[in-house]
């Protein structure tokens, strides 16, 4: 489809030609920078059928007692002109992919649902669903369908006069496509590095040994390794190679019908709460990025918060999960970019340059999306108490980044607290982002290698925090009241390069290794 | 002086400090997480130098009780809104009541009406938030960061409202009691004053923002 169309995966026929392993020839090819990297090729023989719907068992889904109500209720509110966005995203070989308009399409029968349990809560949904989509059909009747993923970028389409609450501006409709191979980005690996042969010797396995990647991850993952090696440590892709393929195509299965159903859903006013909120912030976060500037990437980056923001009600959306998402996101973006415009030696800091992203197709960024949405749930269950009602898991670490910067420098210490500078004044930030806005971000990327080979995010950080504070000691001993806030909260690190962050983590290693037990969990 | 500055996200509030302490102003600024700190001094009229510590605050709800913790020993806040964005003004009524829970009775409050470059997306009519302004006996003023306008008048008008409060106040803490304020309690102390400055700010701005 060309992005216009709002469709969804169902049963009518795809016109499918191709095999998964032909696919996979393909894609190795592109990898190899044999072939344009164009249109995806379509699909696999018709044995499965497009997406389930359902939603992982346990989490909210939707409020379906919310459904009715609020949908009649017109709105009257303020109103203003809408978006309405298109998106896509590709399922997992050998998962057929087919096409049909939204208006001969209902929502996936529960049945055909590999989560049947989830049928009662599924239908529902799909009934809101199916109103919306029947409401959608105009726009969508002439719109040719074809099962080949978009060449030309998606652009978010705009609802033309559409005028409505702030409540109901929200991305609309999935699209399924084929999905890359997964071995795809390590096509770009450099074999001749001793390191790299061994990443690739562990992640060949049928069973990989987590124990020994977290060990060689801790210094450093090669980007084109990071998504698979990130979703492996964060526990989102399995550790068992014969079970991978099909958990992470049921799990970006899942995000899809997620997201599909709670923006395709009528916005209570928790929902417009958290969007208005999201929508504030996306436009500025990691601006000076050319990529977070493309609308394709603040639609993905919202889908993502929003998603797991109304799916986690305890903590909603807080300001700083979407730094957190945009750096997973980018890390699971840049192999995806490599391979988009063939460059295998690519740079990080360049392809994040890049303004024109058309080569970046539907499919690679929907795979970008989904994945990046799972490590973030991921990451977030590890920390969810730093967003939570009165940021208990904030509080915690700066009490232990005070208790560790006592016993690591009495004399620093005893400075800031003299001075009047609590860790709050200026370590709340470090807290919450986990450093991403105190560097460049390739770098806070880095720095997160190490975070998701330490099993516990927030535990290993305090002390890299500790460590920070410590490389800059002489600047801080001499600084005054005034200085020393405006120093620590624009920390001079525009010009780090990889090898100060390595040393900045094996001095928060070595802190660690002495004071742990003294400053307690 | 301690001043903070608070309102909901994304009115603007960082880029008013930044405009005011460096002259600067980025689309590109990030949300403030927690709170940021700045400071400048200014010379009033009379030669004095009022030195501006200024506290600048996340606007979501989730950090209220954070950035709460500052009010406390501010002497004056900046509330901010922006005037292409109603439901930032509604909210004004809100940000009062935590100044009235948080903050010394005695706080001068300014409202700022922040983008007032945009004048094609404005929702928010300079005489509804005068009126606001007056009735809640605050006073009131229309910036934009991003063309400097008012920036500079804002925060001066604040540091030189608390700088002639602070030294009413200090006289008539002297038992002498001298002629030149007429000494007065307190709390009538501040109304009074507030009020006169509305009055005073009002024309003055209004030809400015429209």
């Amino acid at each position: 489809m060309d992005g216009k169309g709002s469709v969804c995966s169902g049963d009518v026929g795809s016109g499918g030609m191709g095999s998964a392993s032909m696919l996979a020839s393909v894609f190795a090819r592109l990898a190899r920078g044999e072939v344009e990297p164009g249109p995806l090729v379509d699909v696999a023989p018709a044995t499965e059928q497009g997406a389930g719907t359902g939603v992982e068992t346990g989490e909210k889904a939707v409020d379906v007692g919310e459904v009715g109500g609020a949908r009649s209720a017109p709105s009257t509110r303020k109103t203003r002109s809408v978006r309405r966005q298109h998106w896509s995203v590709p399922m997992h070989p050998p998962g057929v992919v087919r096409v049909v308009p939204a208006a001969l399409c209902p929502r996936p029968a529960a049945a055909d649902s590999p989560q049947a349990a989830d049928a009662s809560q599924a239908a529902d949904a799909s009934q809101a669903a199916d109103a919306s989509q029947a409401a959608d059909a105009p726009q969508v009747a002439d719109t040719p369908q074809a099962v080949v993923a978009p060449q030309v970028p998606q652009v978010p389409q705009t609802d033309e006069g559409e005028v409505d609450s702030p409540r109901s501006s929200r991305p609309v409709k999935i699209t399924l496509h084929e999905l890359p191979p997964e071995a795809l980005p390590s096509a770009l690996l450099d074999m001749s590095k001793a390191r790299n042969q061994k990443f690739d010797a562990l992640l060949s396995a049928p069973i990989i040994d987590l124990e020994a990647l977290r060990a060689l991850a801790w210094s450093g993952v090669p980007a084109v390794l990071r998504p698979q090696v990130w979703a492996l440590l964060l526990g989102y892709a399995p550790s068992r190679a014969d079970r991978r393929v099909g958990v992470l195509a049921r799990k970006r299965r899942e995000y899809v019908d997620a997201a599909n159903t709670l923006l395709e859903a009528p916005f209570g006013s928790v929902e417009d709460a958290i969007m208005t909120q999201i929508r504030k912030d996306l436009p500025r976060t990691e601006q000076s990025l050319a990529i977070f500037r493309a609308e394709r990437i603040q639609s993905a980056l919202e889908r993502i918060l929003f998603t797991w923001a109304v799916r986690n009600p305890a903590s909603g959306y807080v300001q700083g999960m979407n730094d957190l998402a945009a750096t997973l996101f980018v890390t699971f973006l840049v192999p995806q970019l490599a391979i988009a415009v063939n460059d295998p030696h690519h740079q990080t800091a360049l392809l994040l340059q890049l303004e024109d992203l058309s080569e970046l197709n539907e499919a690679q960024l929907a795979l970008v999306e989904a994945d990046s949405y799972w490590c973030f749930s991921k990451m977030l269950d590890s920390i969810h108490d730093n967003f939570i009602v009165n940021l208990p898991g904030i509080y915690r670490n700066l009490d232990k980044l005070e208790r560790l910067l006592g016993a690591m420098n009495p004399r620093l210490a005893s400075h800031l607290a003299e001075s009047g500078i609590s860790m709050m004044l200026f370590a709340f930030r470090w807290m919450t982002c986990f450093l991403v806005r105190e560097f460049p971000l390739p770098l806070a990327v880095r720095l997160w290698d190490t975070y998701v080979a330490e099993s516990a995010f927030n535990d290993f950080h305090v002390y890299v925090c500790g460590a920070l504070l410590l490389h800059f000691v002489d600047d801080l001993l001499e600084a005054s009241a005034e200085e020393l806030i405006m120093f620590l909260q624009d920390l001079p690190t525009a010009t780090w390069t990889e090898t100060d962050i390595e040393e900045l983590l094996s001095k928060a290693y070595v802190a660690h290794s002495l004071y742990a037990s003294k400053v307690g969990p | 002086y301690t001043v903070v500055l608070i309102g909901d996200s994304a009115v603007g509030k960082s880029n008013l400090l930044s405009r005011f302490t460096r002259d600067e102003f980025s689309l590109e600024s990030k949300s403030t997480i927690g709170v940021e700190f700045a400071t400048r001094s200014i010379s009033t009229d009379d030669g004095k130098v009022l030195k501006a510590q200024i506290w600048d605050t996340a606007g979501q709800e989730r950090y209220r009780a954070i950035t709460s913790a500052y009010y406390r020993g501010a002497v004056g806040a900046l509330l901010v809104y922006d005037i292409s964005k109603y439901e930032t003004f509604s909210n004004v009524e809100r940000w009062l009541k935590e100044l009235r829970d948080h903050a010394e009775n005695h706080i001068e409050v300014m409202l700022v009406g922040n983008k007032s470059d945009l004048r094609h997306l404005r929702v928010v009519m300079t005489e509804d938030a005068e009126a606001f302004a007056q009735e809640n006996g605050i006073s009131f003023i229309e910036t934009s960061a991003l063309d400097a306008s008012n920036v500079e008048e804002a925060f001066s008008s604040i540091l030189t409202k608390i700088y002639e409060k602070v030294s009413r106040k200090s006289m008539n803490s002297d038992a002498a009691g001298s002629g030149k304020t007429k000494p007065m309690a307190n709390n009538a102390s501040k109304v009074i004053v507030v009020d006169n400055e509305n009055d005073d700010a009002a024309p003055a701005k209004k030809k400015k923002c429209c």
